[in-house]
């Protein structure tokens, strides 16, 4: 018997090219019985073999390749997990190395003492490794004498018996010959010899992905690398018999392996996780002090009357008491307390809002008792799963507040976020593998461009179209290796990212389950494993997400309360404001959350929102289960009242009856499966996961008899058995939760009643947290001017850094918004708030004193405020005289600007720079009037008139949005309207007057382009013209035919068959035309 | 003083169309850049109307079917520019070949000659015309103002003096790229678009001393050019000192010996002027004219068929084109010979130079008689050395070159040099690279330490013997191989190896390392006869010999080689044979 105990995946981050599922592929293949998982530095993959490993029956050891410093030089040692104290001690020392340097250093920074490893070496066997490891640096320093010496120090720090001379062979005569010195080593001390494969991959075609991936660690090329590249294809798996038949002469070595096998214990099934206990205070214990918490939140949320409140908290009480989560539900209830404190907006979404305890506690906003949530889509006995709390929080410094807080209560070793891996995928792998194979920049440019990001992809959109359209010509051997690497690569671990806000927290030492490593950001550490491993592995995860939209509705109340003087309380907004739902019938949703895409826009009219459940459910329809589920037409249908509302059986009348007997949620398929089949909460719950992302046809079969079992048994006859089977089938796979909705449809509201009734402060607050949302900076700002909101432009005299709030003289009644100066490209942030800080000691007198006095702005920054106007205000730039017409005019202009900024940013050479300096530091002790004189002095003298002509229309747009990337002036379109009408082109604000199935022409510049999953091969096109937004579709063939006008032209005219209904309006495409408008860089939001 | 300037627009397209006259009614892009990333460098009128953009690559233009492509072709490119070149220097003598399609004549007193501005310009366009080729010309005051106009506007233009900025004050900006390509820098031009400054007159306008402020010289000097007042000389390849020499012969010579009294000659006159000006060479260029017709197969016969054949003969007789089939094309019969001779170190040594040049033509001697001889010395700075004391003597740089090319003259140039290993797993991977004497280093007593240690070495036959193999166990069992056969006594390996898998000359070999039972003496004197290889010594520190499990000590009773198993193709070699 064989087993192979030395492998390394692609967790190896670059050192090993197969998935730790293919390593187990092929182990099963081959027909052993176990296998060992070292990857380099970590346990990344252990969970994902761990997994795979158990369903095809082999056994998975843990270990890992721990890099020490031997010497001053790295060597790595090979160690596995005997048992949990041993994959305990393998976690904290490979945490320990990791935290000693900060992320991506080498390792030879990283590289722990053997005295370090002697404290940890408890509970774990240790190889001596292959090439790289100890004894091969031992016997490469200093020969055999060496080589013994090592070895006999890993048996002092291990233990005589957890010490095993590898030997390994790839048919190399450096290893053979090391081979040979093992041996002889290993006799002398009385140390077993180990035959290893030494894998570096599944199979010998794998060995190409790997010297691909030596070349992007190395950055060399496959041409270059040389002898950095493997020797041969030997590093595969291989069987028993080739591994005897190869170590024919040491037939003690293979049959080691089994011993060695049979004493590794631990497996990951044996994790020992467990979830901190909350310190209560005494005399409460946690199930106590949660009990009261849980009452005094129910009777401030529901009244001391409210029976049905009660006995839902009770109920849910008792079964997190009986699954002791009490801990769980104290520690997030803790987090969302030291939020409320701190005055940092927070609202739990998702399943959670199901949770009348979590009401009650303020970790979710929405009612379930009132809206007749369903608890056990949250937590049920039988799934025997951990709940998932995801907490909504304003994104950036807030949030990174949350999250150190959490660092601090349970200790950097004891909260850790969990880790995202980056996987190579269509773009990046093409990038990597065409730089390893020496293409140049500019055909992978072009490659990368070609690479589809649309959501939906037809049968034609392969990569192989792809090197297609880029000009690859895969007939070319050289192109068809790129390809088939490509292809190769694809999900390969490329490295170890962050994850967006999951946090896991554990009892003791984190450090003791998963290794630890710093994150690139500072303060923070992250684990080995990614998101879905932990819920594998069962560990408990809080999220602590950073929502764009929940930092928007903060920043927004603090506007407000500062300029208007009013004090928004978002848990008290008037419940049902019709200016809200004006605009929501009527599709004017720029900017609100969730319900502002084209798709819901397009919905919108239909489903006419008059109330806030009408919103829970336009955030839910809008999703790929209705869809997909066809739920969406009939339930706008019945709706309108065109068809008549059915339930699938009279008995689901109750469950399906707000939503028209349409299934929406999942909370409603678990009710059908409770009411007409009798399962218990878990076991609907049980179904759905069946029926989920993960489906699997024996589990769904055995489920579905014990669902038509049920129905029977309750008296369903066999078509409605039929037809709610089917409901259940196509929904379960994409359904989206109430609880999750309704959450989302709080922040929808909000954000709606906000732009309803403080447009400048809600502009201004979410353009300050862009990027968020469905659209970009210019259509926003576009959208806010049609609704009447003056946008004013970037200044240094008035700007922040953020957009403000400003009250315009001309205009006393409303506020304006002044754009910041974020919104300048390449301004740095430093530089902005100098300016700030600069003009409130005294305004700037012309442009020159404005760059003497902040000597670190750099020229290309004072040309971009110049050319975007910012620089206009500055008081010295106001005498033009055009170039070749002979008069003059006053207008102040960016042009002037510009030609003073060539002179102010010269450097005037030494002597003058002295003098300069001088100036400066004379002035340093003077008071304000000498210096109001200097500058008025100094205003004086810079007058100087430009020869240069004033921007023209045309050209102050391509300046602002090359400065800006928006204008806060007319909408390009605006320009061109009477070409525009000659042409024959409607206005998107006149398409609503045109009758149904006319033919019609719209143009405008595109600001979204999608093309769904869900959509057959439709793309959607909105195009923004100055009066509003229009919609276009296109379908699969005319996008065939117009592809490059459609992907590569911003300003498009569409001509085709309008669609009128129900005030949806969008038009047909029958042909797409190119519009040359300007030559401004407009940009548009893409593929999603 | 005035100048004409002549610009031929696409020119890669041009000289192609030169050559395949017919396809001018087409459109024919020009691609360029090593396959498979080839993209589109050039193209004519009626491919640009179809749709064709700049730096589209090759498969993508492939699939316009109405589009004709083309490599570029230096060769065609260097012929018809010579061709401009030779045009322009009948009409004058000071001739700037500013670029592959620009060139300025200087017109100082040419209009007694062939009449004014207007005419020359006219006989200009002509004479180009007659070569195939479409040009623009332009005369000016001063040759950047003749350029720009030339590029900037078709047919003939003549600017009257006084008139450049009028004239020129139309052309856009990014047109001065072509005149002062170091003052146009992408910042530059981007200070002048948000300038508002987009043609040649807007920039004239602008205040010198406030540009100046804002753009320092480079700007002033833009505007000069933009005023079409920058004045400078011409850069005449004469102006610079030439130390070329020809001699045109009455009786064409067809031995080396009366060739090199005549090379002797025009060395000897190099090498003084070398002299005079404190310089050396270190590149020799050679060019003969042939008597081609005097050489009944020393080419094949020509046959000029149209008007456009025979004019395209440069007068240098580069190339010609010929007729076949009705289709045009560059004919592989040379009217000339040349080649250059490149030195390690600069030298002045006339009779060391002839050696050389000797020593090169008997290697490669030129394929008919020659009627004209041109010899021209690229002009260095010579070789300044200061030996050490202890530092012993190196070969003569000099002498060890003109050794170095007798050897090449008998064994190929590409076979002499030094061997240089290459950083790869494929074995034997070398390169042969030009040899020159190492520079002294003392002894390391490491190197002594490592080469004492050495017990075997390797003489590899290059190339390898082909080998038969029996297998046993998947072991060599019997061997033959150069008329040796035998049973494998004891055998190592297979050590493994394979790379260049993403080419197509990838590699995968097993090798062994065999002990055979030495045949009989009379077959081993057979042996040593069959095996005619070079044998070199492989360095002891790249054999990884040092841990062969075979004992050397046994060899006088066998025979110790390595072989291996080329298993893409599945033939057996022997590499080498062990000391």
């Amino acid at each position: 018997m064989y087993i192979e105990l030395h492998a390394r995946s692609a967790f190896s981050f670059l050192e090993g090219s197969s998935q730790p599922e293919e390593l187990i592929d092929a182990c099963a293949a081959m027909e052993l019985p176990a296998m060992a998982l070292l990857d380099r530095d970590g346990v990344y993959g252990a969970p994902r073999f761990h997994h795979a490993a158990k369903k095809k029956g082999v056994r998975a050891h843990i270990g890992a390749e721990v890099t020490v410093d031997c010497s001053r030089a790295a060597a790595r040692y090979p160690l596995l997990a005997a048992s949990r104290t041993g994959y305990q001690n393998l976690c904290r020392l490979i945490t320990r190395m990791k935290m000693r340097a900060p992320k991506n250093a080498p390792p030879e920074e990283y590289a722990v003492a053997p005295e370090v490893v002697r404290e940890y070496a408890h509970g774990l066997i240790c190889l001596t490794g292959g090439e790289e490891g100890p004894l091969a640096a031992a016997l490469q320093r200093g020969g055999i004498i060496r080589g013994e010496e090592c070895v006999r120090e890993l048996r002092d720090i291990f233990g005589r018996d957890n010490v095993y001379v590898e030997l390994q062979r790839h048919f190399t005569r450096r290893e053979e010959a090391r081979n040979h010195a093992a041996v002889q080593i290993a006799r002398k001390l009385g140390l077993p010899l180990l035959a290893t494969g030494g894998v570096a991959y599944a199979t010998p075609a794998a060995r190409q992905v790997l010297d691909v991936f030596t070349c992007i660690r190395h950055h060399r090329t496959l041409e270059t690398a040389g002898r950095l590249l493997q020797r041969n294809s030997e590093r595969h798996v291989k069987s028993a018999q080739e591994m005897a038949q190869m170590f024919a002469d040491f037939p003690g070595a293979i049959a080691n392996t089994g011993e060695l096998s049979a004493r590794l214990q631990f497996t990951l099934a044996d994790l020992g996780y467990e979830f901190p206990r909350y310190p209560a205070p005494p005399p409460h214990t946690p199930a106590t002090f949660l009990r009261e918490l849980a009452r005094a939140g129910m009777i401030h949320r529901y009244g001391a009357q409210n029976e049905r409140a009660r006995q839902q908290v009770e109920r849910e009480l008792a079964l997190i008491e009986k699954l002791q989560l009490e801990g769980y539900f104290l520690i997030v209830w803790d987090i969302v307390r030291m939020c409320r404190e701190q005055n940092i907006l927070v609202q739990g979404r998702g399943s959670a809002a199901n949770s009348a305890v979590c009401y009650s506690l303020g970790i979710t906003a929405v009612d379930p008792v009132g809206m007749e949530l369903l608890f056990e889509r949250f937590l049920s006995e039988e799934r025997g799963e951990w709940p998932d709390i995801d907490l909504d929080l304003p994104s950036g410094d807030q949030r990174e507040r949350a999250i150190q807080y959490v660092y601090e209560r349970y200790g950097r070793l004891g909260a850790a976020m969990t880790a995202n891996v980056i996987t190579y995928r269509g773009r990046s792998a093409a990038r990597e593998v065409g730089k390893a194979l020496g293409f140049d920049g500019e055909m992978l440019d072009r490659l990368s461009k070609f690479v589809s990001r649309w959501e939906f992809r037809d049968s034609g959109d392969t990569l192989q179209r792809n090197f297609r359209d880029a000009g690859l010509d895969l007939s070319h051997p050289r192109i068809r290796k790129f390809f088939e690497l490509c292809q190769q690569l694809q999900d390969l671990p490329r490295h170890l990212g962050q994850h967006s806000g999951g946090m896991v927290v554990c009892q003791g030492q984190l450090d003791s389950v998963v290794p630890l490593e710093p994150a690139t950001m500072p303060g923070r550490v992250v684990i080995q494993w990614d998101k879905e491993d932990c819920a594998d592995m069962g560990i408990i995860k809080v999220d602590l997400l950073g929502l764009g939209m929940m930092a928007a509705l903060e920043e927004s109340i603090q506007l407000i309360r500062a300029h208007h003087g009013d004090e928004v309380d978002l848990a008290h907004l008037p419940p049902d404001d019709p200016l809200v739902y004006d605009a929501l019938c009527r599709a004017d949703t720029v900017g609100m959350f969730q319900v502002e895409s084209r798709a819901q826009m397009s919905c919108l009219p239909r489903l006419r929102p008059r109330k806030f459940y009408d919103i829970v459910v336009q955030v839910a329809i809008i999703r790929p289960g209705p869809i997909v589920g066809k739920m969406v037409n009939p339930y706008l249908r019945r709706r309108m009242g065109r068809e008549p509302v059915d339930a699938l059986h009279p008995m689901l009348e109750p469950v399906l009856r707000r939503t028209l007997g349409v299934p929406l949620f999942q909370e409603q398929l678990l009710r059908i499966a409770m009411i007409a089949a009798n399962f218990s909460g878990g076991e609907a719950e049980e179904l759905r996961r069946a029926m989920g992302f993960k489906r699997s046809e024996k589990r769904m079969r055995e489920i579905e008899v014990r669902l038509r079992e049920g129905m029977t048994h309750n008296g369903i006859d066999q078509a409605a058995q039929e037809r709610i089977v089917a409901a259940i089938s196509s929904f379960a796979l994409y359904g989206f939760p109430e609880s999750h909705a309704a959450s989302f449809a709080l922040i929808a509201y909000a954000s709606g009643w906000l732009k309803c009734h403080y447009l400048a402060a809600f502009t201004a607050a979410l353009l300050n947290n862009q990027p968020m949302g469905f659209y970009a900076p210019h259509t926003i700002v576009k959208d806010a001017q049609l609704h009447g909101l003056k946008v004013l432009p970037i200044d240094v005299t008035r700007s922040e850094w953020f957009c403000t709030l400003e009250r315009p003289i001309e205009n006393a009644g409303s506020h304006a918004m002044r754009l910041g100066m974020r919104y300048a490209k390449g301004l740095r942030e430093t530089t902005a708030r100098a300016i700030v800080r600069e003009r409130e000691r005294a305004p700037f007198a012309a442009i020159e004193d404005l760059k003497q006095r902040l000597p670190d702005i750099q020229k290309d920054e004072l040309a971009l405020l110049a050319e975007i106007g910012a620089l206009n205000s500055v008081e010295q730039v106001f005498q033009p005289v055009p170039l070749d017409h002979g008069r003059k005019t006053a207008t102040l202009h960016r042009r002037s600007a510009l030609w003073q900024v060539a002179r102010a940013a010269r450097p005037a050479g030494p002597l003058l720079d002295d003098k300069a300096d001088q100036r400066r530091k004379e002035k340093d002790g003077r008071r304000d009037a000498e210096e109001a004189e200097e500058r008025s002095v100094k205003k004086e003298e810079c007058k100087e008139e430009s020869p240069l002509l004033p921007m023209t229309a045309e050209e102050r747009l391509v300046a602002d949005f090359h400065g800006m990337g928006l204008t806060t002036g007319p909408h390009p379109m605006r320009y061109r309207r009477q070409e525009m009408n000659a042409l024959g082109v409607t206005p998107a604000s006149h398409l609503r007057r045109r009758p149904d199935g006319s033919n019609v022409r719209i143009a405008g510049g595109v600001i979204a382009r999608q093309r769904p999953g869900t959509a057959k091969g439709f793309l959607f096109l909105s195009l923004e013209d100055e009066t509003g937004i229009s919609n276009a579709i296109v379908t699969p063939d005319i996008y065939d035919h117009n592809r490059t006008v459609v992907v590569a032209h911003q300003f498009l005219l569409v001509e085709g068959t309008l669609q009128n209904l129900d005030g949806v309006i969008s038009v047909r495409a029958k042909r797409v035309l190119p519009l040359e408008i300007t030559q401004a860089q407009t940009t548009s939001h893409d593929f999603h | 003083m005035r100048y004409a300037a002549i610009y031929a627009p696409d020119f890669p397209v041009q000289a192609v169309l030169r050559a395949e006259p017919e396809l001018r009614t087409f459109a024919v892009a020009i691609v360029d850049g090593a396959p498979p990333q080839e993209t589109l460098c050039a193209m004519n009128e009626i491919a640009r109307r179809s749709g064709v953009q700049m730096g589209m690559p090759r498969s993508l233009l492939e699939q316009c079917s109405s589009l004709l492509l083309r490599r570029r072709s230096p060769q065609l490119e260097t012929a018809a520019h010579a061709a401009m070149v030779a045009a322009a220097r009948e009409c004058s003598p000071r001739v700037e070949e500013t670029a592959a399609d620009t060139l300025v004549l200087d017109l100082a007193g040419l209009e007694q000659l062939f009449g004014p501005p207007q005419q020359i310009a006219t006989a200009l366009m002509q004479r180009i015309t007659k070569l195939d080729l479409e040009a623009r010309v332009a005369v000016a005051a001063n040759p950047d103002a003749a350029i720009a106009a030339a590029r900037g506007f078709a047919g003939v233009t003549v600017i009257p003096c006084g008139g450049e900025a009028e004239t020129l004050g139309v052309l856009p900006v990014a047109a001065l790229a072509g005149l002062a390509g170091d003052c146009v820098t992408p910042e530059i031009l981007e200070t002048l678009g948000l300038w508002g400054i987009r043609d040649f007159r807007s920039l004239a306008a602008l205040p010198t001393a406030q540009l100046s402020e804002r753009l320092g010289q480079a700007g002033v000097r833009l505007q000069r050019l933009a005023r079409g007042a920058h004045t400078r000389g011409l850069l005449c390849p004469d102006d610079a000192p030439q130390f070329s020499e020809t001699m045109e012969l009455e009786c064409a010579v067809e031995e080396l010996e009366p060739l090199a009294f005549i090379l002797n000659r025009l060395l000897q006159d190099i090498c003084t002027r070398l002299e005079s000006h404190a310089l050396s060479t270190n590149e020799l260029h050679l060019r003969f004219t042939l008597d081609v017709n005097a050489a009944g197969d020393a080419a094949p016969a020509v046959r000029a068929t149209s008007a456009v054949a025979a004019s395209f003969t440069s007068p240098s007789g580069s190339s010609k084109l010929a007729a076949k089939d009705g289709e045009f094309r560059l004919a592989a019969a040379k009217t000339t010979y040349d080649k250059a001779l490149r030195l390690p170190v600069p030298m002045r040594d006339p009779a060391l130079l002839l050696s050389l040049l000797r020593l090169h033509l008997a290697a490669y001697p030129p394929r008919a008689p020659i009627v004209k001889v041109t010899l021209t010395a690229i002009p260095a700075h010579g070789r300044t050395v200061q030996t050490g004391f202890f530092t012993p003597l190196s070969p003569d740089a000099q002498k060890l070159e003109v050794t170095l090319a007798r050897i090449a003259g008998i064994v190929g140039a590409s076979n002499v040099g030094a061997a240089e290993l290459l950083d790869s797993h494929r074995p034997e991977a070398f390169q042969v690279s030009h040899f020159a004497a190492p520079a002294f280093r003392p002894a390391s007593p490491t190197v002594t330490a490592s080469a004492a240690a050495t017990t075997s070495a390797l003489r590899v036959y290059r190339p390898p013997l082909r080998a038969a193999v029996e297998l046993r166990s998947g072991a060599p069992a019997r061997i033959s191989f150069g008329g040796l056969r035998g049973a494998v006594r004891a055998a190592s390996g297979p050590w493994r190896s394979s790379g260049n898998w993403w080419q197509e000359e990838g590699w995968q070999h097993d090798v062994w390392d065999i002990e055979i039972e030495l045949p009989a003496p009379a077959a081993s004197g057979n042996k040593r006869e069959s095996v005619r290889h070079m044998h070199i010594h492989e360095n002891p520190a790249h054999t990884e010999t040092r841990n062969f499990p075979l004992r050397v000590a046994e060899r006088k009773a066998a025979g110790f080689y390595r072989i291996y198993l080329d298993r893409a193709a599945g033939e057996w070699f022997v590499r080498g044979e062990y000391d």
